[in-house]
């Protein structure tokens, strides 16, 4: 490999300095590439051992926000071009600047804050690489918004829509969640948000700062597979997929290390000293009518409540109840100041509660902090018109 | 009656003759229509018990967590505003403890050096021996 057993690592925020070269030895400190361009915001090395800068300084034109140049091959440290070296740049012509990429299953892939294009190996003695632009409409949001996964890019753009590329044209994927997302994130805060894949659940999660803080605390997660959005909320400040039965790894904004779907409902074992930790979950469905002739005329009373559900807890988590609150409005929305609201808990295996409540409309809330995998099943109401007498 | 439910959270009642959604939640995720729970995590510890973690009150945030893995074992990268860090398996691991990592500071000097660390655009091709150059 070009790089041997060392690892790149770039400093960020357009400073004027080169990236640090670490040879993997925990006892050795990553020291400057002296000689290497400055300014990078994106690197990466091709199959064909280059070492690629992207958004760096260039030989002549110096910092142009554009640059994508390469050391000469099999090396980290010699940058200029010359006749006898295949070290090169070349300007690209989207964008204003280079936001980010990485090698990909299109090759090389660079984002800038328009467009996306592609640098292609030539492996030729010419010119080495050459770029082309794969869309217009497809600018970067920040650094890190962006991943692959099955195939395809995904990033967030200016628009705060998530795109995905599959060759072709970007597909923007509509977000049913951004509301309590995407929508608080301010400008001063995203780029801090960051993007990666769960491979195991065929998922990408993009996170997102939407308190004061400014720090990542929920993300989006998209379900490449059920075709559907929902929300994760931990307050993590960076996070990695691991591929394969490995499970992903988090740094909170604590700064502290966590692996996380060190779950048992998914086949992977939970030894007794994982010690998994609890956390909060919550889920809420929408309105549920009654099934009588004319809503806005009858009532009904939801009387019974059947929920096949299915708990596989942590060692010493047995116990865990799920708390289950049953809402009734008396019109057929959320009039929150015209409700009745019955509570109840559910425990290890199918439940059936009973209840008596009259209004028009229902909500179902289920939640916990538990260690506990649960998986819902079918949910069955028993709904009857007012006075009924079956 | 059967409550159906679509699978995926939307941002809210769309119509008297829509299906009925799950409207809102967190920490759950969808298998095969259906919800589950999502997450259960645990603490990555060192040989003592004690869960690792970086100083962010001297160093900053931490911005980056990348694995680079290798033969001889897989190496994890945390970078922070002002410093890099590596996360290793332990050699005193067992099988009744589990995996211990050990974590070194592979920045050097003092706050202030010029080796300070803001690590990048990360996690982004890790199995070439790039992991990150740029901003974070």
């Amino acid at each position: 490999m070009v790089l041997g057993n060392s690892i790149v690592v770039g400093r960020g925020g357009n400073l004027d300095e080169p990236p640090f070269l670490w040879d993997r030895n925990p006892a050795h400190v990553a020291t400057a590439l002296t000689g290497a361009p400055h300014r990078a915001v994106g690197g990466f090395k091709s199959p064909n051992n280059h070492l690629i800068l992207l958004g760096c300084e260039d030989e002549s034109l110096g910092w142009t926000g554009l640059t994508v140049r390469w050391a000469n091959q099999g090396t980290v440290d010699s940058w200029a071009s010359a006749v006898t070296s295949t070290a090169g740049a070349f300007e690209l012509s989207a964008g204003s600047r280079i936001v980010g990429g990485g090698w990909t299953g299109f090759q090389g892939t660079v984002f800038t804050d328009t467009s996306l294009s592609q640098i292609t190996e030539l492996n030729d003695t010419e010119f080495f690489f050459r770029p082309s632009t794969l869309s217009n409409e497809a600018g970067l949001c920040a650094a890190k918004l962006w991943c692959e996964n099955n195939g395809a890019l995904w990033w967030l753009g200016h628009d705060m829509q998530v795109r995905r590329y599959r060759g072709g044209t970007p597909e923007v994927v509509p977000c049913t969640v951004g509301r309590e997302t995407f929508d608080q994130t301010s400008r001063e805060s995203v780029h801090r948000g960051f993007m990666h894949s769960i491979a195991a659940h065929g998922e990408i999660w993009v996170w997102c700062s939407t308190g004061s803080a400014q720090l990542p605390d929920r993300a989006a997660v998209y379900s490449d597979r059920e075709q559907c959005w929902t929300i994760a909320k931990y307050p993590r400040a960076a996070m990695c997929d691991r591929s394969g039965p490995l499970r992903p790894l988090a740094v909170g904004e604590d700064g502290r290390l966590y692996e996380h779907e060190a779950s048992i409902i998914d086949d992977s074992p939970s030894y007794p000293n994982d010690a998994p930790l609890a956390r909060p979950w919550y889920l809420r469905s929408a309105l549920v009518l009654s099934p009588v002739d004319t809503i806005e005329n009858q009532t009904g009373y939801l009387v019974r409540l059947l929920v096949d559900l299915e708990r596989v807890a942590a060692p010493g988590d047995e116990a865990a109840l799920i708390d289950l609150t049953m809402t009734g409005y008396d019109w057929t929305m959320r009039n929150l100041g015209r409700k009745k609201t019955s509570l109840a808990t559910l425990s290890s295996e199918t439940e059936v509660t009973d209840l008596r409540i009259g209004m028009r409309s229902f909500e179902l809330e289920f939640s916990a902090e538990d260690k506990t995998e649960t998986r819902f099943g079918e949910i069955h109401a028993g709904v009857k018109k007012s006075d009924s007498e079956r | 009656m059967k409550l159906e439910f679509q699978a995926g959270l939307w941002p809210d009642w769309t119509g008297v003759s829509d299906p009925p959604r799950y409207k809102t939640g967190y920490n759950i995720r969808f298998m095969f229509g259906r919800p589950v729970t999502m997450g259960i995590l645990r603490a990555l510890k060192d040989v003592g018990g004690t869960q690792i973690g970086v100083d962010v009150n001297l160093y900053g945030r931490p911005n980056m967590i990348a694995v680079c893995s290798r033969g001889s074992g897989a190496q994890v990268l945390i970078g922070q505003l002002n410093k890099l860090y590596v996360a290793e398996p332990s050699v005193d691991s067992t099988l009744i403890t589990g995996t211990r990592w050990t974590l070194t500071d592979i920045a050097g000097g003092a706050d202030g050096d010029q080796r300070r660390h803001r690590a990048g655009p990360g996690a982004h091709g890790g199995q070439q021996g790039v992991v990150a150059c740029g901003p974070g």
